[in-house]
């Protein structure tokens, strides 16, 4: 709780910073940047449709008609479905004849009638009145709920509340939107403070439905089930659709359907304050959206303070009353300004488009009719702001009259019953070109008449303005003129039965009244203005050229003249200027009948933004703007041009639907093409894109290629077609051209140049040749090289070409073959070393042992009989010297054995097979020698001693083998020998997949002893097949052995 | 690498904007958005449902409110451009 004077401070600090916004909006205006021709503003600006009805009345329509309330904001949701058509022809219109109310646009389109502008104007003043009286119920009500009153400020304020809201709401309505006299009725400041005020009062109010489902319960789904818990429905609220008639609920749909644009501050927010009708489409979905965000909550907070147990009567005050029991101060405070600035903005909007109204429609006809009021045009002003404060008392007087008896949903409905009168007129104004003022004016008197009865009497009994017996029995007991019951009709309720007669009544005069008057040429002009208001030319772009007779500095007399009644005499100089200048008109001395009527009509629309349309028509007229022969002559003018739009109607509508038929076909075109532009920008851009990748692509290719460390060559036909950096820098030639284009021979030594053609050949003709091989190179200078080469056949422009990679391993091979001399050089010392060891070992150890043999043989027979135990451990010692004698010859042996040297190689092997028959006597092996008759190289025969030494060593370790043979055979000039045994073998491949670097050390070194004599050597094995060794030895070996680095065929492989 | 592009291959996204554009901003979509708002927002009524509970028709009646919506936004994006100066009449002779 507050006292009153901090309630008020609040609101005024509030309404000062509102004001603020305002202002600076409009210096932003001023200065040419403005901040309000945005889609966002507009659409927050159309949010002053949610009132207090909306934040307050909403939660209470909801507790006592469930969702019923919801058909006040999905009417809307299906109208603007249609904006795109309607609200801008509606626009459109305004910007054309510089439209200011509602009310001016009904007098303007139907001949500028007075009659019936002062008609729309005393339908919307009654109308919305009842509107005012609930914004002013709502605050006072919720003022007197959140303040106490302890000093004696704050107690005059609470007994006087009443009287202060009221003058604040003249005073702002007055500094906002009515402070002074605006020709365009444009106002950017009070549309920026709307804008406000409904982000204010959304954020609000979802605020205090965040609190009250999320705090006070824990979320939707539990409010729901608490309520579904309840025994018995608190009041019987209809919250089940049944208990809506479906009448009901379509009679609330078109109310408020049409409200959203009928009522008069939503006219004048949605068309007369729009600055550009592209703004629309955006409102088309935002402008619901912030009403679905708005009642969200409003269903839930019904629900939940319905199971709080709080009096259906004061639900109109349930979304304060929540927060306010919960003792949270701040956000009560805060909702309460929620609801202030809901009230605010449109009193504010509706105050200040009724002054227009008034002054215009009412009370400067006044003056025409009654001269000696002729002072009030020159206080024009003043008469509004005059006319803001009535409106705003009777607003006042009315919520005093009805506000304690009834509900602010129903107050509201009231207002959307009256403006829907406004709906056939409208409607059928900017559709239907035969609608004319008659039908205009009996539709919506008795559109008016009927609603007063129907729906404002019954307010009025029920304010008890009336006897009760009105409504039961009728005015002078007759049943069938029941306001409520009227001819009888029953069944439906009060609203959708004043919704049905009143709109029965309405169009069915309208049309009436339409259809049985001919309309004059001036009323055929407004019909076209407004309904071709989207396709709309000048009228007098039709009437040709006329002859410039009439003296214009006399014309523009006359209408500064005129003028000065409105505006002060500068601004009248200042708007006939700017007229003239619309026109075209400001240097010309005479002008013709039809440039004076085209200047007539800039006048008019710019006085139309002060005095109203049909105001500143009638003012225009009395001016004497005209003489009695131009009028005659303007006459004839329109007659011409009306001939020409009716002189065949059948052309001309064949020519229309022709030219309309040219227009879509035109715009489907103009569709294709901008499709077809679309696609072909998209293409040029995929193509730039992919040419840029493309190159990209080859920059990264070439860069690749040209800068690569191996040398790359496409050979085709042997020629040498395409090489790199690298391949000409490795064979010497300063440039690539130096060498583009001779022939594959000219890089290959003599040596290999056949071979490496003829492997060049095969793979082109798409035959199997080895992937990788080596060559001897031969450089520009003469000198050699050796290269490793990777080469493929890869199809170039249809046809076949090699593709190769090249590297220098001339260093590689120098390398490999110094280890292979060292290796060499290492065997050849191991076996002199052996042959020394064996020799030392046979010679001096042999003989040191024979003769250690013989003399203890010699002291065991010199030992008398006696000494039996010398004798035997003599004997002992002899033997013990025997077997180390034999094992220092076998170790001889094994290490080199003599029998090489002296016997040769045959006899050796026998010998050798012989020993290990003994030590293996499961193997059952056979050795056989052909064509042995002289013995060979030393080098040779302990090479092929030692392979079948290390071969059959492995059969015994490791081959589980039974059977073994050797063969040797003798072939001038070659030794060969074959060892085969049929033991379990072993995987060649597996066991070295990488090369010979995986090979066993046995291996290698049979290896690189038949190389050191220049000999060949071919291992086969297979997993179970056993394995076969054949070594092809020279009879003598070359006397420089490996030291030329020719290729060796055994180190290619196939691809 | 980039895989290789077909220049001459067209641009859907262009090609089915265009045929959105020509049934979406249409007057008639606009009434077929009426007539699905229309059903949505008599849905209780329609659905011939009895057993609605206060959170089955706060639900239905938002939900239906909210795609209503989503398809005016649909609608309004794709209407053309609004143009003071549109096409004229025809002029007379």
């Amino acid at each position: 709780m507050f006292e009153s004077l901090t309630v008020i401070s609040v609101f005024c600090f509030y309404m000062g910073l509102i004001f603020a916004l305002a202002v600076w909006a409009e210096r932003r205006q001023a200065a040419g940047r403005s901040v309000v021709n945005n889609p966002l503003v507009y659409a927050l600006s159309l949010s002053v449709f949610c009132t207090t009805w909306t934040y307050y009345g909403s939660v209470g329509y909801a507790a006592t008609s469930g969702m019923l309330f919801m058909t006040i904001y999905l009417g809307p949701t299906m109208v603007v479905i249609f904006w795109w058509g309607l609200l801008r022809k509606l626009v459109r219109i305004k910007t054309n004849h510089h439209i200011t109310s509602i009310a001016d646009f009904i007098g303007a389109r139907y001949e500028k009638s007075v009659p019936l502008a002062a008609l729309a104007t005393v339908i919307a003043l009654l109308g919305t009145m009842p509107y005012i009286a609930l914004q002013l119920k709502a605050v006072l009500t919720t003022f007197d709920m959140i303040t106490y009153d302890t000093g004696v400020a704050s107690a005059w304020i609470g007994s006087h509340v009443g009287p202060i809201v009221l003058a604040l709401m003249v005073v702002f309505t007055i500094i906002f939107g009515v402070r002074r006299l605006d020709p365009t009725e444009r106002h950017e400041g009070i549309v920026m403070a709307v804008a406000a005020e409904g982000l204010v009062k959304l954020v609000l109010f979802m605020a205090a439905g965040v609190f009250v489902v999320y705090s006070l319960f824990d979320g939707f789904g539990d409010i729901f089930t608490r309520y579904s818990a309840l025994t018995e429905s608190p009041a019987g609220l209809g919250l089940k659709p049944r208990a809506i008639s479906f009448v009901t609920w379509g009679s609330y749909l078109v109310l408020a359907a049409s409200a959203v644009l009928f009522l008069p501050r939503q006219f004048h927010i949605a068309v007369v304050e729009n600055q550009n009708e592209d703004h629309i489409k955006k409102a088309m979905w935002m402008f619901p959206l912030y009403m679905l965000l708005i009642t969200i909550f409003a269903y839930p907070i019904a629900l939940a303070r319905l199971i709080t147990g709080l009096p259906v009567e004061q639900a109109d005050t349930f979304v304060l009353q929540l927060p306010l029991k919960s003792g949270h101060s701040l956000l009560t405070l805060l909702v309460f300004l929620g609801g202030f600035s809901a009230a605010t903005s449109m009193v504010l909007i509706t105050s200040m488009t009724m002054a227009t109204m008034i002054s215009n429609h009412l009370l400067l006809p006044l003056v025409d009719w009654i001269p000696a009021l002729g002072f009030i045009e020159r206080h024009l002003l003043k008469s509004r702001w005059l006319a803001v404060t009535c409106f705003i008392l009777m607003g006042y007087w009315f919520e005093r009259l009805v506000g304690g008896q009834v509900m602010l949903v129903n107050i509201g409905i009231i207002s959307f019953a009256a403006v829907l009168q406004f709906a056939p007129a409208i409607l059928g104004g900017i559709f239907w070109r035969q609608a004319n003022s008659r039908g205009a004016m009996w539709g919506l008197s008795a559109g008016f008449l009927v609603w007063g009865y129907t729906m404002l009497l019954p307010a009025l009994v029920t304010g008890g303005w009336f006897s009760h017996h009105l409504i039961t029995d009728g005015p002078w007991d007759l049943g069938f003129l029941r306001p409520e019951q009227l001819f009888g009709v029953s069944g439906m309720d009060s609203v959708s039965h004043s919704v049905f007669w009143s709109l029965l009544l309405n169009v069915g005069l309208y049309i009436l009244g339409s259809l049985t008057q001919r309309p004059n040429q001036q009323a055929q002009r407004e019909a076209e203005a407004f309904v071709g208001a989207l396709i709309q030319e000048t009228m007098f772009s039709r009437g040709g050229r006329h002859e410039a007779y009439i003296s214009l500095p006399d014309k523009r007399r006359r209408i500064e003249t005129l003028l000065r009644r409105y505006f002060e005499p500068a601004g009248a100089v200042a708007v006939t200027e700017k007229c003239l200048r619309e026109t075209g008109l400001t240097d010309k001395e005479r002008i013709s009948i039809t440039e004076l009527a085209e200047l007539d009509n800039e006048v008019e629309k710019n006085l139309a933004g002060v005095v109203g349309t049909a105001g500143a028509h009638r003012a225009l007229t009395s001016a004497g703007v005209f003489t009695p022969r131009e009028s005659q002559e303007l006459s004839e003018v329109y007659g011409e041009i009306l001939a020409s739009l009716r002189a065949r109607p059948e052309d001309l509508k064949r020519r229309i639907n022709f030219l309309q038929e040219r227009q879509e076909l035109a715009k489907h075109h103009a569709e294709e093409l901008e499709e077809k532009v679309a696609e072909l920008q998209n293409q040029i851009l995929r193509r730039k894109l992919a040419e840029q990748q493309l190159r990209e692509s080859e920059e990264r290719y070439r860069t690749a290629i040209e800068y690569s460390n191996d040398g790359v060559v496409l050979i085709k036909d042997n020629i040498l077609w395409y090489v790199n950096r690298k391949f000409a820098e490795m064979f010497g030639y300063s440039s690539q051209r130096d060498i583009v284009g001779r022939n594959l021979g000219t890089i290959v030594h003599p040596q290999d140049r056949e071979r490496v053609q003829e492997i060049s050949a095969t793979r082109r003709q798409g035959r199997p040749a080895p992937a990788r091989y080596d060559f001897k190179g031969l450089r520009k200078d003469g000198s050699s090289l050796f290269i490793a080469v990777s080469a493929t056949s890869v199809l170039y422009k249809g046809r076949t070409v090699n593709l190769a990679y090249l590297r220098d391993v001339t260093e590689r091979r120098r390398h490999e073959d110094e280890i292979r001399q060292l290796s060499r050089r290492l065997i050849q010392g191991t076996e002199d070393e052996r042959k020394r060891l064996a020799a030392d070992l046979h010679d001096e150890f042999g003989q040191s042992l024979t003769a250690l043999h013989l003399g203890v043989r010699s002291l065991a027979s010199s030992l008398p009989p006696l000494l039996n135990q010398q004798q035997t451990r003599c004997e002992s010692l002899t033997d013990m010297i025997e077997e180390l004698a034999e094992n220092v010859r076998k170790i001889s042996s094994d290490l080199r054995p003599d029998m090489l040297d002296h016997l040769g190689l045959v006899p050796t092997l026998e010998w050798y097979v012989r020993e290990l028959a003994q030590r293996a006597p499961q193997l059952d092996i056979k050795f056989e020698a052909v064509g042995f008759k002289r013995r060979l190289d030393p080098r040779v025969e302990i090479v092929l001693y030692r392979i079948m030494q290390e071969a059959l060593n492995n059969v015994v370790k490791h081959a589980q083998a039974d059977q073994v043979s050797i063969r040797l055979t003798y072939s001038h000039p070659t030794a060969i020998m074959v060892i085969s045994d049929n033991g379990q073998g072993f995987d060649l491949v597996h066991m070295h997949p990488d090369g010979e670097q995986r090979q066993g050390i046995g291996l290698i070194s049979m290896r690189e002893r038949v190389a050191s004599v220049g000999g060949s050597i071919d291992i086969r094995a297979e997993q179970g097949k056993g394995c076969t060794i054949r070594v092809a030895l020279p009879e003598r070996p070359p006397a420089e052995t490996g030291q030329s680095m020719g290729i060796e065929s055994q180190t290619w492989r196939e691809a | 690498m980039a895989e290789p592009v077909d220049g001459n291959a067209p641009a859907p996204d262009q090609r089915l904007q265009g045929r959105v554009r020509r049934v979406v901003g249409t007057p008639a979509f606009a009434v077929l958005v009426f007539v699905i708002s229309l059903v949505l927002f008599h849905w209780p009524y329609l659905a011939e449902e009895e057993r609605w509970t206060p959170s089955h028709l706060f639900t239905t009646m938002f939900a239906g409110w909210a795609v209503a919506i989503g398809l005016v936004l649909l609608l309004s994006i794709f209407l053309p451009p609004s143009n003071p100066e549109d096409p004229k009449p025809p002029t007379s002779g």
